[in-house]
């Protein structure tokens, strides 16, 4: 049963391949396991052809559905595994271009921020509201980040 | 004030070394997280490496501290780390160590400039470095030996000792030790703590095993109880030394953008390692950083005139030395918390299924 449903996935994969290549359509002989171990490898290496059709009781469109089968599922295991990474990932990134933007500022006007960090009697407010505006933008990025990689301390007793 | 010129204290910033400090800010952000202690220790002396005169380095790294610290210490309050009590009331003595120590590195500058600074800066390293590092690698060793690593931390004789002073009207209970302890023990504590804060930035060489080994906190609880120190006394040496112009508040958002990386890796590799892990790449690092400052101090001495001039070939091989010796103390240390983060993770995947009873009975 096994055998049979490889063959199936294996027949219809070059029935596909075949009808991207675009050629003529090609008939093999046989049941699809047989088709399988004997022709297929062979055919991916032949003239270009559109479809092959099986001249046994197996019909073409079963064995082509049993891979497109396979193939869904692999799709949707995939668009799962990528919406569980989805929301944290989409957490970091404007996190991420906000603490780039808050540099891309502070060093576009370097000399001015630092002359005015040194010149008054005000001055140690530029420092230390800079620091703290950008360790909240940061540190929230850095957290959103390293949650997204999948870093997370250890919840079991040492 | 000193504000005429000011703008000259600072470094011109190219690409180069704004990388280099990333790098260096990410690790030192690891080990502040993983130790508790600022980290600072590894920024001064590498920012003195790229030529930022010592004041410029020391206040700087505060800048970018306090911040720091205040992310830090809410991640690990969220860990249960922190005891917020005892950390404000040694804050606030700290906060006056800083405010005498800033003013006396600012006498040392004025007195004899940069090389001063970086002098006095240097030699502090190297005595507080030496003493407070062989003493917890000393208890390191002890500790694992004792194959005690398991086993709740114990507070010392000293530490049971405090507790039975009993001064009216400054009794205060603490979580962290579950007993009560007079707030005028503390004080010298933070005064200490603050002093060698503005000192070399790095108050948590004193504050951290003062925590351990006087007031006997669990160190994991010490290691996260500085962070409310290092916040308090960050914030209160920032505008000291900014108001002289001290603050170059580009180097420190660089050292701050990689240190806020490297501080959640530390933080979280405490969550899965044993205590004597915590102290041993503590001992190790501030050895190492001990040796990188130790060969560097007879350029100092040799700028002041107070030794016969070096030639160049032997001070520039002096400064080598002394920046591999530093770059080893990053790295290794790096690979230290990274290398017990990684494995402490392995160890808890491997505990997790066997903690869970169906699996068990099944298996």
């Amino acid at each position: 049963m096994a055998r049979n449903k490889t063959a199936s996935m294996a027949a219809g994969a070059a029935a596909r391949e075949s009808r991207m290549r675009g050629g003529d359509p090609l008939f093999i002989q046989g049941a699809p396991h047989e088709a399988a171990r004997r022709d297929v490898r062979a055919f991916r290496s032949s003239t270009p052809i559109t479809a092959c059709v099986f001249d046994t009781d197996t019909d073409l469109s079963t064995s082509e559905h049993a891979y497109h089968d396979v193939r869904r599922r692999a799709r949707r295991r995939q668009v799962r595994r990528f919406r569980r990474l989805h929301p944290k990932t989409m957490a970091a990134l404007p996190r991420g271009v906000m603490s780039m933007s808050l540099y891309a500022l502070l060093f576009a006007n370097g000399n001015r921020v630092l002359a005015m960090s040194v010149n008054h009697w005000w001055s140690f407010l530029v420092p230390v509201s800079i620091a703290l505006v950008f360790s909240l933008a940061h540190g929230s990025f850095t957290g959103a980040f390293w949650d997204a990689v999948g870093l997370r301390p250890n919840t079991i007793r040492k | 004030m000193e504000h005429a010129g000011a703008l000259t204290n600072f470094i011109d910033l190219d690409l180069s070394t704004a990388a280099i400090l990333f790098v260096v800010g990410v690790i030192a952000g690891m080990v502040s997280g993983f130790i508790g202690s600022g980290g600072a220790f590894v920024l001064t002396p590498a920012m003195m490496s790229l030529g930022v005169p010592g004041i410029v380095a020391v206040a700087s790294n505060m800048a970018h501290k306090f911040p720091k610290a205040l992310v830090g210490a809410y991640k690990r309050a969220k860990f249960g780390q922190v005891d917020l009590k005892l950390g404000l009331v040694m804050g606030a003595s700290a906060e006056a160590g800083v405010l005498y120590g800033a003013q006396l590195q600012q006498n040392i500058k004025a007195a004899f400039g940069d090389a001063g600074s970086s002098l006095y800066v240097s030699v502090a390293f190297v005595i507080i470095l030496s003493l407070v590092g062989t003493f917890v690698m000393v208890d390191t060793w002890r500790t694992y030996k004792a194959d005690a690593v398991d086993l709740e931390e114990k507070p010392n004789k000293l530490a049971l000792w405090i507790r039975t002073i009993r001064i009216p009207y400054t009794m205060v209970y603490f979580p962290s030790i579950r007993s009560e302890i007079s707030v005028l023990v503390t004080l010298p504590l933070g005064f200490a703590t603050g002093m060698l804060a503005a000192t070399i930035a790095v108050g948590g060489f004193i504050g951290v095993p003062a925590m351990i080994y006087v007031l006997g906190v669990p160190s994991l609880m010490a290691t996260a109880t500085e962070l409310v120190i290092a916040f308090v006394m960050g914030l209160g040496g920032t505008i000291k030394f900014s108001l002289h112009g001290f603050v170059d508040i580009r180097l420190a958002m660089v050292i701050l953008a990689g240190s806020l990386f490297g501080l959640q890796i530390g933080a979280i590799g405490t969550t899965y390692v044993k205590t004597y892990v915590v102290k041993g790449v503590m001992g190790m690092i501030m050895l190492l950083v001990l040796f990188s400052r130790f060969f560097v101090i007879p350029v100092y001495l040799s700028d002041l005139e107070l030794i016969a001039p070096l030639a160049a070939p032997t001070a520039a091989m002096l400064k080598a030395i002394s920046f591999g010796i530093m770059a080893f103390a990053l790295f290794g240390g790096a690979v230290a918390i990274v290398g017990a983060l990684l494995q402490g993770m392995a160890r808890a995947r491997r505990a997790q299924p066997s903690d869970e009873p169906g699996l068990a009975a099944s298996g």
